[in-house]
């Protein structure tokens, strides 16, 4: 049956060589092999075994035995898994709508029509690019109680400074503040979004005698719910994933008193400090799980707010 | 018919494609490879890994610059391999990989829980072999390089902990400089009159007990208690005495405020920043290592260093860590491996590198030589017989960070401190 079309196709185009579209279709898969071989070994490959080695205690060194459900049974028992569960969530929960809330309303005052706006565009954006490492340890300084520029401005209005990183108080709260520095990048991505949209909006609005307000909430808003939607999915992706910011503080402790011992971290301790490749494996994969059901409960939260322009 | 030149094309395209592959990994290696394997001719190569730069380097190509000129057979290489973080990744991989070195640089601290990987090679049968003595070395690090009865590592080097204190400040507060605290009843007496609030906030502290090189190991030990029984193999956490060490720690913060003080250390590990050389902190615990931070960032600071106190005013102790050299499982070249840690082992390798890179030796009779002369190097190894080394147990990396963890929660009023032991002992017993 195949081969009847072919030929009809093949006689129609007389000049071509026999079955020149295989041969082309093989011709592009070997120039796709190095990522197609690359993606096979070095992402589906893991990615598998990793499955399979949190049903082992595989240890890196030896193969390790199959032991069923024991690394997830030990997990529901261990303490530090869930306060580190309960470090990322609380983490999450405030970082990822404290950083829309700032990133659209700094994108916001970064579209206005003013001289010099590049500057301050840039200025922004200035410290996404500072390493992470390096951005660590320029707020352990800056947050230093004793002579940290922080609370020598909080002294300045009369304001007695909290401990910030010495406390289980405030730990969070200070690595939260720190990360937000970091906000330039979605700013980016609102800024597109806010010159995606179309000027008539605004005119019509303007005829009508719309006010500000009234243009940044019937407008501005809906019409950025794509965008937001997106960074809402990706901010939860990398809260849930947290991990060079306090690694580098705490020097992999979490300290003071664990409140800052993150997902990521506990695992990365159990895989490369413990040689626990197995449980580390089962707490990937609860990872993974963890952030399928929250993208796909915001996805199916989406049809209700976000509005495509056009729709 | 498979079309001939189809075919030639196909067979092009998997050549060009793995010509770009590898040439892509080797434009990597070519930055990233350690160093290219010499070889010489009628000598057997032996890769031997450090993390060593500076002067540490410079000791360690010395001593295998002599060895390699006093040898007929063998050629010891010295690669920089850097390791990351602390963690021996790259060593990690190639024991696992099956292709190690012949000899690494290696945390004495982690020999058991490598060899109990068993991914160490046993020294024990060379040693035998050889009658070579491990009893030259201090008891606690020759322990140290033990796993199930077997030698799994040469101890190189040495530490150990002292109460550092500021002698111009002891004065200013009207404590005798030459008399510094010996029980813990002056050190809390000292600390008190070192204390001075501005204002209702603190300016300056005595001393943060847990700062530093104050580890729980360190109060433990100090307050007489004991971790681990040689003799059954088992860890001894709940000791009343590190019960009563931990408490004495908790009752520190609960007088001076935990988060207050543990925020004045938060800049710890910039040595510019450490308290104690900025003369926040007129007393600290720590290491021989922590000298050279001092004659580089505050030279001025008149300091002297003392046996850490202990409830009864005697009976002083404290612990020792290390390097040490090991056998990676696999290592291709073992006899000629063994010969160059027997070297480095000796009376003189060990001098040569030590006295370069200003280390204290495992041989006692060589730090004698290296440091009698130096008041304050000499009270680091006049401790050195009443030393202790970490259990040397598979979960040691485990227990090191439980440990730290429980001193934190229990100053920061998360637990008693007999329940936080209790159940430290019970989660590393639980993976042994």
């Amino acid at each position: 049956m195949k081969t009847g079309q072919k030929l009809t196709v093949n006689k129609k185009m007389a000049r071509a060589p026999k079955s020149k579209r295989s041969n082309e279709t093989l011709t592009g898969w070997l120039f796709a092999s190095p990522w197609v071989i690359g993606l096979l070994l070095f992402f589906a490959y893991p990615l598998i075994s990793s499955i399979y080695y949190s049903f082992t205690d595989y240890s890196i060194f030896q193969a390790g035995d199959f032991v069923g459900m024991s690394n997830y049974k030990e997990l529901m028992t261990d303490e530090l898994f869930w306060i580190s569960i309960g470090n990322t969530i609380y983490f999450a929960v405030l970082f990822v709508p404290l950083s829309i809330i700032f990133g659209v309303a700094l994108a916001m005052v970064l579209n206005m029509k003013i001289k010099g706006m590049s500057v301050y565009r840039t200025i922004f954006f200035l410290p996404t690019l500072v390493p992470h490492v390096a951005l660590a340890i320029l707020w352990i300084w800056l947050l230093n109680p004793e002579f940290g520029l922080i609370n020598a401005g909080l002294e300045f209005i009369g304001i007695d400074g909290p401990a910030w990183l010495g406390s289980t108080f405030w730990s969070k709260p200070s690595l939260i503040l720190m990360s937000l520095w970091g906000m330039g990048q979605a700013i980016i991505i609102y800024l597109a979004g806010l010159g995606d949209i179309s000027e008539e909006y605004y005119e019509a609005a303007d005829v009508d005698g719309a006010s500000f307000l009234q243009k940044t909430f019937k407008i501005t808003l809906p019409l950025l719910t794509p965008v937001i939607f997106f960074n809402l999915v990706m901010g939860f992706i990398g809260a849930f994933q947290q991990f060079t910011l306090p690694y580098t503080m705490t020097n992999g402790s979490g300290s003071p008193a664990d409140s800052l011992t993150f997902y990521v971290m506990y695992l990365y301790d159990n895989a490369f400090n413990y040689f626990r490749m197995g449980y580390a494996s089962a707490m990937a994969w609860i990872l993974f799980i963890i952030i399928m059901g929250l993208t796909a409960f915001v996805f199916w939260t989406s049809k209700r707010w976000v509005h495509y322009q056009g729709d | 018919m498979m079309n001939v030149t189809a075919y030639k094309r196909s067979l092009y395209c998997i050549g060009f494609s793995t010509i770009l592959i590898t040439a892509g990994c080797q434009t990597q290696e070519a930055t990233e490879e350690i160093e290219v394997p010499i070889s010489v001719e009628g000598k057997t190569t032996v890769s031997y890994w450090h993390n060593l730069t500076g002067r540490g380097q410079e000791a360690l190509e010395q001593v295998v610059e002599d060895f390699n000129r006093s040898q007929g057979e063998i050629f010891v290489q010295a690669i920089y391999s850097a390791s990351s973080e602390g963690d021996d990744q790259r060593l990690l991989t190639a024991i696992a990989g099956g292709n190690p070195p012949d000899l690494a640089h290696f945390d004495r601290f982690k020999v058991a829980q490598y060899a109990s990987e068993n991914s160490l090679e046993s020294l024990t049968p060379f040693i035998e072999r050889d009658q070579f003595e491990m009893e030259k070395y201090y008891d606690y690090a020759s322990l140290e390089t033990m796993y199930d009865d077997e030698y799994y590592a040469i101890p190189l080097t040495t530490d150990s902990r002292l109460l550092f204190y500021n002698k111009d400040r002891f004065e200013e507060v009207g404590l005798d400089p030459e008399n510094p605290p010996a029980s813990i009843n002056e050190l809390e007496d000292a600390i008190e009159r070192l204390t001075t609030f501005e204002s209702g906030n603190i300016k300056q502290i005595g001393m943060v007990p847990w700062t530093a090189q104050g580890w729980f190991y360190t109060w433990g030990w100090a307050f007489g208690g004991e971790f681990y029984d040689e003799e059954t193999g088992e860890l001894t956490l709940t000791d009343p005495k590190n019960v009563e060490a931990l408490e004495w720690l908790v009752s520190f913060a609960e007088k001076y405020d935990a988060a207050t003080i543990t925020s004045f250390d938060t800049a710890q590990g910039s040595n510019e920043m450490d308290p104690f050389n900025l003369e926040l902190y007129s007393m600290k615990i720590d290491g021989p290592f922590a000298i050279s931070n001092i004659k580089q960032y505050n030279p001025d600071l008149n300091f002297g260093v003392t046996p850490i106190p202990t409830p009864t005013g005697d009976q002083f102790s404290t612990w020792s860590g290390g390097m040490s050299l090991i056998m990676p499982k696999g290592a291709k070249n073992q006899d000629e491996a063994w010969e160059f840690m027997k070297y480095f082992g000796s009376e003189e390798g060990q001098r040569t590198f030590n006295e370069m890179d200003n280390q204290m030796s495992v041989i006692d009779t060589v730090n004698e030589d290296l440091y009698r002369d130096d008041p304050i190097m000499s009270e680091f190894i006049d401790i050195l017989p009443q030393s202790n080394a970490r259990p040397p147990i598979a979960n040691g990396q485990f227990l090191w960070n439980q440990l730290d963890k429980m001193v934190e929660y229990a100053i920061h009023g998360r637990g008693e401190s007999e329940e936080l032991l209790k159940k430290v002992h019970k989660r590393v017993n639980e993976r042994q």
